[in-house]
């Protein structure tokens, strides 16, 4: 590989050799041997070949690029300037005339100019792309400037905004304080990635508002007694539970592989996707009594599924997304150790022993336990409320339709 | 030798043999791995070039031990099992040939040519629908068209056709089991879930340039009887029309007619380009970024009469924009997106030749004189215009709906001081 590309370094070389005995006068032949030139800090004399360079070939956007290199050596800033304006005309999008711009802008004190061009720098460089060497530390100088530019805005926002919250103070704004925070790029926007079923037009809401679910108040009322069910059911043993995944392994990049048919997360069903487990229920009776008033996600061999997920200590369950965004899930949390914690999307929630709430698991989402004792959650699926009553028919018959076509263990997966 | 020279010169003969195979040199190409096994028979890349050349004769039981021991020797090769499948079965032996490739794809589950070879095992094994999911997998595994090896596309052509037949059975189980649609409301909603699970249209979110307002529904084109007050606009489509057409047969308008697209060259916006201060696609503003334009309203009287009674959007020195836009012949505008998803866009069409057309996300729609209809900018969308004449259609900003007046509020402030600020 190393002996390739050495070998390609000197087949260049030995080409621009030809070239510059050939076609001397070629301006981009010019450009390299001023490239050259500046490396040896001789500016003045790039400088006079790519005068004649940019003479004869205009439209060259690389040959505009050296000239400001070499006029920057030269401190002749105002025509370098000018000189990436004519490289950024040819293309909008050369990474090191955008942030050389920013340069100059900051320098000459133009700290919004600098932030508009180290935006426009940030912005050409497409995700996953790597930028080479030479530039990263200009475009980490691009990354602070975009970030100091960011809480610069913040604060000029603030006093007016906070007029509008005076003036609203029963409204909630929630929404627009998530929406700041992602246009002052302190938050990425989180989706809804359903991996199997992806019910379009719902609005992605990370914790839904409990107050659109007041029958969860009986199932909060009842948390003493379901925690009793769920500590005398953990008394049997660990044998009690199953594990909460459990799929084929031997993939070494498996973000479950560590909790992979392990009961580092176990769980105990009283339904699973949609089976009641009589024997478990017979041993839950209270858990089963407060479960009367719970609207579930019904979908035949889907859901719902109604369980206590045992999160053993120092243990993590990586981000993920759920199957189906027609499917809220609801946590009543029974026990829960200091430094436990879950987050959806941008939010972060602490579980409350007793105070249930609803997320859309379709939305990443990470859940922890860095104590040394056990966090015990009880968890049920509910209709997306989004859903119209003929919507979850609909739902209900494709997804049952789907299941029987692909017949049983080849639908839904977590990812 | 020293190990690291040998290693070196087997990679050279058996790259040599690989070239000489390729060129039909089969008696050059054995000579070559033989001269490796001399060096090194244990070496599981020789193993495995003796087991390849056993098979390309059509002789797997001879190919057998050499690719067992190749995969004994380096047993977290992918390829290896792969090629030791592909000897299992030509032997016939169908639970070894799995074995190989479960090895294969547990080492490497994206490794396309084992999910090929398993959706084609499970399909010989009588389970179709099991292929189907297999097939899926591979053709979403595989690289990029011009890193695809030629040879491969025939079984790509084969895959798509069998995932295809398949999601087209699903369809018409699903479409037996719910009945037909009758594209009323409560259907519209779950016939695009169901033709994104099957293929048949793609997700499109909301991607604003500026600002991302959370929680909103990404709805490509509103439902037209959330907008009651459109039936007003509507009425005024022929009233709307006859203004803009005596402000185009007035040789002065000229100048008051601008290029839509106009931004500064260095902006890396170069999709725009081929619009960028072109009257390919030009305006004829009746309020721009908030700010009304007196003698453009004043020569479309009626037409300032409706807009004045439209509930647009208002955002001080931002919106709303009213403008006649008028796509010339021929002219295309590029799949784009808005900036922001608390505004929407509504259209009036005022002229529409045939052979024009505006797609959002999934959706493709076609513009009909008087029909109004409103769409968010901020989910991709372009339009076209294939015919010989101009088409002419009121553009005008609304707030989203899904906004509370709070927010609105909010937004109003926080867009206006952004401005001031100079972000944008």
């Amino acid at each position: 590989m190393h002996a390739l590309a050495e070998s390609k370094v000197d087949d260049a070389a030995r080409l621009l050799r030809q070239a510059r005995a050939e076609a001397p006068g070629n301006p981009l032949v010019m450009n390299e041997m001023a490239r050259e030139l500046l490396q040896v800090g001789n500016a003045a004399g790039a400088l006079e070949l790519l005068e004649t360079a940019t003479k004869s070939n205009p439209l060259e956007p690389s040959i505009w690029l050296s000239k400001a290199a070499a006029l920057h050596q030269l401190n002749r800033f105002d025509e370098e300037m000018a000189a990436l304006d004519r490289t950024l005309l040819l293309n909008p999008r050369e990474l090191w005339a955008l942030l050389q711009k920013g340069v100059l802008q900051e320098a000459k004190g133009d700290t919004r100019g600098a932030a508009q061009s180290f935006r426009n720098a940030l912005r050409s460089v497409p995700p996953g792309v790597k930028v080479p060497a030479p530039m990263l530390p200009l475009l980490r100088r691009a990354q602070q400037a975009a970030e100091a530019n960011n809480r610069a805005l913040e604060q000029f926002l603030e006093t007016r905004l906070d007029a509008v919250r005076k003036q609203h103070a029963q409204a909630d704004l929630d929404r627009a304080d998530q929406c700041l925070a992602t246009l002052l790029q302190k938050e990425p926007v989180y989706r809804s990635m359903p991996s199997f079923l992806y019910f379009p037009r719902i609005p992605a809401i990370e914790f839904h508002d409990r107050s659109a679910f007041p029958w969860l108040d009986d199932l909060e009322a009842a948390t003493d007694d379901i925690r009793r069910e769920a500590e005398s059911v953990l008394a049997a043993g660990p044998e009690t539970l199953d594990p909460y995944i459990s799929h084929p392994g031997g993939n070494p990049h498996d973000p479950w592989k560590h909790l992979n048919n392990s009961r580092r997360w176990g769980v105990f069903y009283l339904w699973n996707e949609s089976v009641p487990i009589e024997q478990n229920i017979a041993r839950c009776p209270r858990t089963a009594q407060a479960l009367a008033s719970w609207p579930p996600w019904d979908i035949p061999g889907s859901g719902p599924t109604a369980m206590f997920s045992v999160l053993q200590p120092r243990t993590r369950i990586p981000p993920h997304c759920g199957v189906n965004n027609s499917r809220l899930v609801v946590h009543l949390p029974l026990i829960v150790p200091e430094r436990c914690g879950f987050r959806v999307g941008a939010q972060r929630r602490e579980w409350h022993p007793g105070k249930a709430f609803v997320f859309d698991d379709t939305i990443e989402h990470e859940a922890w336990n860095d104590s040394d004792s056990e966090r015990i959650v009880f968890i049920i699926d509910i209709w997306n409320p989004n859903l119209s009553s003929a919507e979850r028919d609909h739902v209900r018959a494709m997804t049952s339709g789907i299941g029987e076509y692909y017949g049983p263990g080849t639908t839904m997966r977590e990812t | 030798m020293t190990a690291a020279a040998d290693g070196n010169r087997i990679s050279q003969l058996l790259e040599s043999a690989d070239r000489a195979q390729a060129n039909g040199r089969s008696s050059d190409a054995a000579r070559l791995i033989a001269e490796a096994r001399a060096i090194a028979p244990a070496d599981s890349r020789v193993l495995n070039a003796l087991g390849l050349q056993a098979l390309r004769e059509n002789d797997p039981t001879s190919a057998r031990p050499h690719l067992e021991q190749a995969v004994a020797h380096a047993p977290r090769e992918p390829v290896l099992w792969l090629n030791l499948a592909q000897c299992r079965r030509m032997q016939g032996d169908a639970a070894g040939e799995l074995g190989a490739l479960d090895q294969a794809l547990a080492l490497q589950p994206r490794f396309y040519p084992a999910l090929l070879q398993k959706a084609t095992w499970l399909e010989r094994q009588g389970k179709p629908k099991q292929a189907v999911h297999v097939y899926n997998f591979f053709l979403h595994c595989l690289p990029p068209p011009p890193q695809l090896p030629p040879q491969l596309k025939p079984a790509i052509e084969y895959a798509q056709r069998i995932v295809n037949a398949d999601r087209a059975a699903l369809g018409a189980l699903i479409g037996q089991r719910l009945g037909p649609s009758d594209h009323e409301t409560a259907r519209a909603r779950f016939d695009h879930c169901i033709d994104a699970f099957l293929g048949r249209r793609r997700i499109y979110t909301s991607q604003p340039t500026f600002m991302h307002f959370p929680k909103l529904p990404a709805i490509e084109f509103f439902e037209r009887s959330d907008f009651p007050w459109l039936d007003a606009l509507e009425a005024g489509t022929d009233v709307m029309r006859e203004e803009l057409l005596a402000v185009l047969a007035d040789p002065a308008s000229g100048a008051e007619i601008v290029p839509y697209v106009d931004y500064p060259d260095d902006e890396p916006l170069d999709h725009w380009r081929p619009l960028n201060r072109s009257k390919h696609w030009s305006a004829y503003y009746l309020l721009k970024d908030g700010v009304r334009a007196n003698s453009h309203l004043a020569r479309c009287p009626r037409t300032a009469a409706l807009l004045e009674a439209a509930p647009l959007a208002d955002v001080p020195g931002q919106a709303p924009t009213a403008f006649f836009s008028m796509l010339q012949p021929r002219t295309r505008i590029p799949p784009h997106t808005g900036v922001t998803n608390t505004r929407l866009v509504c259209h009036v069409p005022l002229v529409i030749p045939s052979g024009c057309g505006f797609r959002v996300g999934s959706e493709t729609r076609h513009w009909q004189t008087g029909k109004a209809w409103v769409f968010d900018d901020t989910i991709e969308h372009e339009a076209w215009n294939d015919s010989n004449e101009p088409r002419y259609i009121l553009i005008i900003d609304l707030w989203n709906p899904y906004l509370t007046a709070a927010e609105r509020e909010w937004v109003r402030t926080a867009i206006a001081v952004i401005a001031e600020y100079g972000h944008e």
